[in-house]
């Protein structure tokens, strides 16, 4: 008898253990709701350097813009806990831009305990000819045709994406007509040397030499 | 049946359904497809998207219903705090992202809650 109300006594000790147990996790995940028993790092962090490597593209890779940025992320990922880990970069330009042909290719890897993100912002361009665009009905301006490919390469966590950013034209002087699959038809007039367009990231995209 | 063996019972079946009704907390974790589901719309909309607040709203409510909130934080010449959307709840897992721009010291920082 006096053995079954010990065992009687020590299962009611280790349910009432376990909803206390229970409850005071649940207390902590109300007033601290973020589990801080393990650290997330997924795709989130590697799509912020993604966003920070267009940045540094759209610089032209100027060292100020660099260290100033990294610093930023360094101090946003302390102040607001972003889980980014510890990197390290390299940048890669490689532009030839000519009359007649020219293409550029940026790219940024940033490397990481676990692995690597990888950026890369390419373009190329051949020019096709001239034609004649009438301004009015009795004014025409000729025109430099070229056809150009832009795209965005990203590969991490989530493998390789190619992204075809969209263009805008800020002078608004251009002829612009999206093919589709990055190929895009250019003309723009034919007293300037060369055109620059800006694509959706505010990256400039450099036509002509 | 005396008092006290009824009276034990009942707190062996009172706790028994405590401990099941708390037990959630241990089985959800942050593997939960809601969670996943944000994650994987958050990364698409970063690496399509230039951000702008009112089309990433849009965009995550509707690849989300379990959005408890989204904080969005604005820093370029003057810092300026917005509320962007939020509902009562206890248990959800934070967000944090930046946006980074060109220029000194600009960013956006989203903070969103996704309930689990």
């Amino acid at each position: 008898m006096n053995m079954n109300r010990r065992g009687q006594f020590f299962l009611l000790a280790a349910l009432l253990l376990s909803f206390l147990l229970l409850l005071s996790l649940a207390a902590y995940r109300m007033y601290s709701p973020e589990p801080k028993v393990y650290i997330k790092r997924d795709w989130i962090q590697q799509a912020q350097l993604v966003q920070l490597a267009r940045v540094w593209v759209k610089s032209d890779f100027c060292i100020l813009c660099i260290r100033q940025t990294s610093l930023l992320l360094k101090q946003l990922n302390q102040t607001y806990r972003l889980n980014i880990p510890t990197l390290t970069n390299s940048t890669f330009r490689d532009r030839v831009l000519l009359n007649t042909t020219g293409y550029a290719n940026y790219t940024v890897v940033f490397y990481y305990s676990r692995g690597s993100v990888r950026v890369m912002v390419y373009w190329s361009y051949t020019f096709q000819g001239f034609y004649e665009k009438k301004i009015s009905p009795t004014e025409s301006v000729v025109y430099k045709n070229y056809t150009l490919t832009y795209y965005h390469v990203y590969v991490g966590g989530w493998g390789s994406v190619t992204v075809y950013p969209s263009l805008k034209d800020p002078l608004e002087k251009a002829d612009l007509r999206y093919l589709g699959g990055g190929e895009w038809i250019v003309g723009f007039p034919s007293n300037m040397t060369s055109y620059t367009l800006f694509d959706q990231f505010e990256i400039p995209v450099r036509i002509g030499g | 049946m005396n008092l006290g063996r009824f009276m034990e019972a009942c707190l062996i079946v009172v706790v028994f359904f405590i401990f099941a009704s708390l037990s959630f907390i241990m089985i959800r974790a942050l593997s939960n497809p809601s969670y996943q589901t944000v994650e994987r719309a958050v990364t698409f909309y970063m690496l399509n998207h230039p951000f702008d607040e009112k089309s990433f709203k849009e965009f995550i409510l509707k690849c989300s219903s379990e959005i408890a909130f989204i904080k969005v934080k604005h820093l370029y010449d003057a810092e300026v705090d917005i509320t962007v959307y939020e509902t009562e709840c206890y248990n959800y897992v934070t967000f944090r992202f930046v946006w980074i721009y060109y220029g000194v010291g600009n960013y956006t920082l989203v903070v969103m809650g996704v309930r689990t």
